[in-house]
């Protein structure tokens, strides 16, 4: 997405350019508050180029973008009787006023045969555009295409696993400074949640809003979150994935994991845009095979997504023929399954144990709850 | 032993992309006296430059030509401040001046986009059309 800054006008986003010369020339814009525009460049000097931009309507917008309409005629009789006059100077001042229509002078209007390719599609929905809905509301806005055949419909429950893995991987992402263990803390959740609002053809595509924040603008406490999701999105070598993998926590990568396979599961490719009200942006797109080759990746540096920890408790249940162990400590039990390293060693019931525990995190993915697996690699008793 | 050319030190890393190309064809551009002159081959970064770019810096940095005459005309009719040119310069570019990458607009489809290496006079390539 092209911005243009003019200082005393305000931000321009471009929709269409028509004519590019060094830089757009002709071209439709909209300012963040959603008036549009017909802008032409209409002369030049040695420190300066002046412009036309003419406020226009959706339909006299539509009716030029198709041809239906030449720019000369939408140039030389703007809706509203007047065209915005803007020099902008190289050394980035601009001058704007306002232009009667009977001031335009024809030299200053393209030539009355230009006119633009009415053949092809109409101007897009702009308020689709999720850069401008954040701009405009204050809130992140993320579209996530869910794309499997063109078809514009999805089993319920396949949508249920994918959105809820999504806010999962958020969440995780937000709890960058949290243990493999416990519950990511409600304040991080509520200040990284995100509501689905509207649904569009894409070929299924969610749209998807920060909470509302009436009074702030600016980034907010997904932003930085999301930066890393879209960077995490298109980590798709070794490489940057591992570089990417150092900036999240280990239970992070394991969601991403979890996420990309649910994708995989349900033979679904992925398409996401994202706009904040810090102006920042970004898409990504992954395909099945970026998906495998992804997850692949991250199976190689699963390692990762191991924490080892020392306890002092009791050893109060051994089975060797099932390989299984249970530890009490002061605070919690620990159950789960002995390292064949040390199975041949002699276990004293009811001892005093300093024990190295392995913790591996699994997710349920129907239900998203977390599952420790307790794994017993060494022990010493006191 | 040859050198490899070098991007000016303006342009943003990766730029121009791995889909530009070496250049061998004819191209024109506007140019503002009965000759070419090296004002008339000014990246618009340098022109603008407090501008930001975000991610149109790339092509801030580059060159607009058009790869027929007749793309070059219709955007001098469609474009007023074309008044201040006075005529289309044809230039014959080469490997050796930089790559290029079509870059089509709604209104002209034979626009290219021209980033030229350090070093190199992109003006000595062109002669009135």
């Amino acid at each position: 997405m092209e911005t243009i800054n003019i200082p005393d006008f305000g931000t321009v986003i471009i929709l269409d350019t028509y004519y590019y010369y060094d830089c757009p020339r002709l071209f439709s814009c909209e300012s963040l508050a959603g008036q549009k525009y017909l802008s032409i460049w209409v002369d030049t000097d040695d420190d300066f180029d002046r412009w036309f931009y003419v406020p226009m309507s959706n339909a006299r917008l539509r009716a030029v973008h198709t041809g239906k309409m030449t720019p000369y005629i939408a140039l030389k009789h703007p809706e509203d009787g007047w065209v915005w006059n803007i020099i902008t100077f190289f050394d980035g001042r601009a001058s704007v006023a306002r232009l009667h229509a009977d001031e335009i002078q024809d030299d200053d209007l393209p030539s009355k045969d230009t006119i633009f390719d009415g053949n092809e599609r109409e101007l897009p929905e702009l308020e689709e555009d999720p850069m401008i809905v954040a701009q405009r509301e204050g809130r992140e806005v993320i579209d996530l295409s869910l794309i499997k055949d063109h078809k514009q419909e999805i089993a319920t429950h396949k949508l249920g696993i994918v959105l809820a893995g999504y806010q999962s991987l958020i969440w995780n992402i937000a709890y960058r400074n949290g243990g493999m263990r416990g519950r990511i803390p409600q304040q991080i959740k509520s200040n990284n949640t995100l509501n689905a609002v509207s649904l569009f053809a894409a070929s299924f595509g969610v749209r998807l809003k920060s909470l509302a924040r009436p009074a702030l603008f600016g980034e907010t406490d997904l932003t930085p979150n999301m930066e890393l999701i879209m960077a995490l999105m298109k980590s798709n070598d070794k490489d940057s994935l591992h570089t990417i993998l150092q900036k999240i926590h280990p239970r992070a990568s394991a969601r991403y994991n979890l996420f990309l396979n649910s994708l995989i599961n349900n033979d679904l490719e992925l398409n996401t845009s994202w706009g904040s009200p810090s102006e920042k942006h970004d898409s990504v797109y992954l395909t099945k095979q970026l998906i495998y080759d992804t997850i692949k990746l991250l199976n190689e540096e699963k390692d990762q997504q191991i924490e080892n920890i020392t306890i002092i408790g009791i050893l109060y249940a051994i089975n060797k023929d099932r390989k299984l162990f249970s530890i009490k400590t002061d605070k919690e039990n620990f159950s789960g399954i002995i390292s064949d390293d040390i199975l041949g060693r002699d276990f004293q019931i009811y001892s005093n144990v300093e024990a190295n525990i392995e913790i591996t995190l699994e997710v349920n993915p129907m239900t998203q709850e977390e599952h420790e697996a307790f794994k017993l690699i060494g022990i010493t008793e006191l | 032993m040859q050198e490899d050319p070098k991007w000016p030190g303006y342009f943003p890393d990766g730029c121009p992309s791995e889909s530009a190309r070496p250049p061998q064809c004819t191209v024109y551009r506007f140019i503002k006296q009965n000759a070419p002159t090296p004002t008339d081959f000014v990246p618009h970064k340098i022109i603008y430059p407090r501008s930001i770019w975000g991610s149109n810096e790339c092509q801030a940095c580059g060159l607009s030509v058009y790869s027929t005459l007749e793309g070059a005309q219709k955007a001098f009719e469609a474009l007023p401040a074309t008044k201040r040119f006075v005529a289309v310069a044809r230039g014959c570019i080469t490997p050796e001046s930089g790559k290029i990458l079509e870059t089509p607009t709604r209104g002209n489809s034979s626009h290219i986009t021209w980033w030229v290496y350090e070093g190199v006079d992109p003006c000595a390539m062109f002669n009135i059309a």
